[in-house]
């Protein structure tokens, strides 16, 4: 990068403004979001078009701490929060409060994922929004449902708390991670907050709909555990109709439960995967293997067959797969047989591949002071009115003017009565080396919220 | 069996030629939102009504996926039954599919096809690779699409195998986000009058579900290991055992670190040296807090573990088992866990992310899943207003199929 800006001065100067495209260009949305989850929908609303104002407590949304770190730039944050405008202010300023207000009366959708309560305290919960919105779509994300006034599904879970982790344990999805002669463990992302994420975005657009034919707003209360629990598979459906001392499913190690041959495999130089899910692609299998003749094997015929003869047939899976390169078991299963097969890829390899550079699945940006690199671009492609990533992440406070003027109409010199009275905080500064305990010391030095 | 439709969607009719998961799931996401949602199989059904476990006759995997759906099935090797499939895509808002690539261009139903008599419809694909790339014409499913979305290489230990996730959450959320792309559109396609064509690959979105992955990669260059789900960077978080299971517990601060070293009776690790930091903690987990917890946890209950961890104020959970999730009293008052009445099976539960979880009004799971060719007649009636005769004569010369009496496969 041949001119990063590097101070404070440069980033306001070329304060980056970027009209947003797709399907919902004209949805304003006001983000009170953190960490993943809402981040992560935010950003999905983002791509799709939509304006999405990003407001950050003082002290920061904590992944700006998170690595990796460049130029004291965050890629996690960025990951979860490009395509934003960020907005940064004291919320617990009754004046910052009133701005949200504001904010809120001309959004259509405001997302959160606060501990229940954390917004009601603010005076920002659906009840407090509704009143100066009622078409307003709100959604928040947690663990286990909101259990306060207007909350459409409380539980006598919804005050506990709740991080991904807990999520993915509570709702079976970890119990089944594993072999098992072992521990489970924990899945290899944060899954609970990056599905329930995705789920929300989908209940945001159906209420969309439903506003533009009665123009009524609702509050939208997806938990972690409730899209997790939706995402098992058939199991919730299998032990309901297992009878009552039959032990609970149990995680299996390199296969899935209830089909085969369906996981991972040893070649000979590496791991790769095969997935056979019915009867003709079990027989296009044998067909490679030059073993036609075990499709029509009444032991091996039917998936109900090859569960109860299991280790015979993926024994004789793993012995094909022993004679062979990874390379050779891909091109012979997937090429020539069309046999759902595949490599098990890295971070590092997936990005060079070029399927996914074909479909368009890295897109630069550019921070301002990590400079470019590539995302994850829109995964849901739309041929007439496509999505895209819409810009970079916002430093901390960075559209703190901009929105402040363009939107509720502040002249500079209330804006500037607002930093004065710190109300509205920017953080450019600590974009440096940022950590969360210099972040709260500067924000209390500055008279700013305490966590 | 009669539905019951209540949501945001309530009055949008969607048309799915999908098997399998993803497509499947999708189709049942819109239908908890209130949506119509007309399921075509082909003669021989949806391959996941032959995969166990059953009960009369009906499989577990086919209702999970498709409740709350109407069935309509025919021999789609007739011509005739094309066109029928054709005419009820006229009358839809929605047509999705998941078929392996080709499919759906040799029963002629592909999106050039349907926009020439429905021009506003909303067409949705979700594969395991896209409809377009140069890997777009190899099947796939859930397990191909997590292992080239970097989800399987990440997934176990350090000194073991790469795993495969042990449920395919990635279906669901591949499946949830053709519910998104498809929204958008008929969205866009409400304010415009304009349809369009959706693509969804699996393995696209494994990508964009990264967390910090991608950054890595792009950013410094650095590949993910796989590290036993326990985070790298602060600790103890990650799942660990008692005597009677495992429990998952995320401390995220130093000073939650401190409760728990109190907690478990070692307050002078809270700040001794290798495990003050969150720094320390993670880079030391294999060898300091993975053997302190597991040795501490031999002789506890796991539930005992978690009160006392509750009561620490530490965000802890037990792994629950599918039984456990099944009986919870939480996920029942939340609409999460739900029964329905199947027409032989009887009373089974199926889940639901969206129902009750939305205001006005609280979405609903409809209804159980058809058998194959349940609603043949009410949907031909009610949508493309045929007559009995004609309907009969369907079933004459095997353009409409049904099977009301499963057997389990032996």
């Amino acid at each position: 990068m041949a001119d990063i800006p590097k101070t404070n001065r440069d980033i306001l100067n070329k304060q980056r403004i970027f009209p947003p495209r797709g399907p919902l260009s004209g949805i304003r949305v006001l983000d009170f979001s953190q960490v993943l989850a809402a981040p992560y929908l935010g950003t999905m609303l983002s791509d799709m078009g939509a304006e999405v104002i990003k407001v950050e407590a003082s002290y920061g949304d904590s992944s700006r701490g998170y690595g990796p770190i460049k130029e004291g730039e965050a890629g996690y944050y960025i990951t979860q929060n490009r395509g934003k405008y960020g907005l940064c202010m004291d919320l617990t300023h009754p004046t910052a409060i009133g701005i949200c207000k504001e904010l809120a009366k001309i959004c259509d959708v405001c997302i959160e994922n606060w501990r229940p309560g954390v917004m009601t305290k603010r005076g920002l919960d659906y009840a407090a929004l509704r009143e100066v919105n009622p078409g307003i779509i709100y959604a928040s994300v947690s663990g286990f449902g909101n259990f306060d006034r207007y909350a459409p599904a409380p539980g006598p879970y919804s005050p506990r708390v709740c991080y991904d982790v807990i999520a993915a344990a509570e709702s079976g999805q970890q119990w089944m991670n594993g072999f098992p002669d072992q521990a489970p463990h924990g899945l290899d992302v944060s899954w609970s907050d990056l599905n329930t994420g995705t789920h929300e975005a989908v209940a945001i657009v159906a209420a969309l709909i439903q506003r533009v034919k009665t123009g009524r707003g609702q509050w939208i209360d997806i938990a972690l555990t409730d899209s997790m629990i939706a995402s098992n598979e058939n199991m919730i459906c299998m032990v309901s109709m297992a009878a009552g001392d039959e032990p609970a499913p149990v995680r299996n190690g390199l296969r899935r439960l209830s089909i085969s041959p369906y996981g991972v495999f040893k070649a000979r130089d590496d791991y790769f995967v095969i997935g056979v899910d019915n009867n003709k692609r079990f027989a296009r299998l044998c067909e490679a293997m030059g073993k036609p003749e075990l499709a029509r094997d009444p032991k091996f015929d039917t998936n109900f067959h090859r569960l109860e003869n299991r280790a015979a047939i993926e024994g004789i899976v793993e012995a094909w797969c022993a004679q062979r390169t990874v390379e050779e078991c891909i091109k012979i299963l997937r090429n020539q047989h069309s046999v759902p097969a595949g490599p098990i890829l890295t971070n590092t390899e997936y990005v060079k591949n070029p399927h996914y550079r074909a479909r368009q699945m890295f897109v630069s940006i550019e921070q301002p002071r990590a400079g470019v690199f590539e995302m994850a671009g829109v995964a849901a492609k739309l041929s007439r009115s496509p999505g895209r990533v819409q810009g970079a992440a916002p430093m901390m406070g960075e559209h703190n003017r901009y929105i402040l003027k363009k939107y509720l109409g502040y002249s500079d010199t209330e804006i500037d009565k607002f930093y004065d009275e710190l109300v509205v905080v920017d953080n450019l500064d600590l974009a440096y080396d940022y950590n969360m305990d210099v972040a709260r010391a500067k924000a209390k030095e500055k008279g700013g919220e305490k966590r | 069996m009669n539905l019951q439709a209540q949501g945001p969607l309530v009055g949008v009719r969607v048309l799915e030629i999908c098997e399998g998961q993803e497509g499947p799931y999708c189709g049942a996401i819109l239908s908890d939102l209130g949506a119509e949602v007309i399921k075509v199989e082909n003669r021989e059904g949806d391959y996941t009504r032959k995969l166990g476990p059953f009960k009369k006759g009906e499989s577990a995997y086919y209702i999970s996926y498709n409740r709350g759906k109407k069935g309509i099935a025919f021999d789609l090797s007739k011509q005739e039954a094309r066109e029928l499939v054709k005419e009820l895509a006229a009358k839809s808002d929605i047509f999705i599919e998941n078929l392996d690539p080709g499919e759906i261009q040799a029963l002629g139903l592909n999106y050039d096809v349907l926009k020439e008599v429905n021009p506003g419809i909303v067409y949705g694909s979700v594969s395991c690779y896209g409809r377009t790339g140069p890997l777009s014409e190899y099947p796939g499913n859930d397990i191909v699409a997590e292992a080239m979305g970097g989800h399987t290489s990440a997934n176990g230990w350090p000194d073991g195998p790469p795993e495969p996730l042990g449920i395919a959450v990635s279906s669901h959320c591949g499946g949830a986000e053709l519910a998104w792309g498809i929204l958008c559109a008929y969205l866009h396609k409400i304010l415009t009058g304009h349809g369009q064509y959706v693509d969804v690959s699996v393995s696209d979105k494994n990508i964009s579900v990264t967390e910090n992955v991608l950054a890595l990669a792009t950013m410094v260059n650095a590949t993910r290991m796989r590290a036993g789900g326990h985070h790298p960077i602060v600790g103890p978080y990650g799942v660990y055992m008692a005597v009677d299971g495992a429990y998952a517990i995320g401390c995220g601060t130093n000073e939650m670190w401190g409760r728990i070293a109190t907690a478990i009776g070692r307050p002078e690790l809270s700040t001794a040296e290798g495990w003050a930091t969150n720094l320390d903690r993670g880079k030391n987990r294999l060898t300091h807090m993975i053997p302190l917890l597991t040795e501490w946890g031999k002789d506890k209950k796991r539930d005992d573990i978690v009160l006392l961890m509750d009561e620490s104020n530490v965000p802890c959970g037990a792994c629950a088992t599918h039984k456990e999730v099944h009986e919870n009293a939480h996920y029942r008052a939340r609409g999460t866990v739900v029964d329905i009445v199947q027409p032989k099976a009887g009373t089974v539960s199926v889940a639901s992310a969206y129902a009750s979880k939305m205001s006005d009004p609280r979405p609903m799971i409809q209804g159980p899943a058809p058998l194959l060719g349940e609603h043949n007649e009410e949907i031909l009636q009610s949508v493309i207003c045929m007559t009995s005769e004609e309907i009969a004569k369907l079933y004459k010369q095997g353009v409409m199929v049904q099977d009301l009496d499963p057997k389990q496969p032996t």
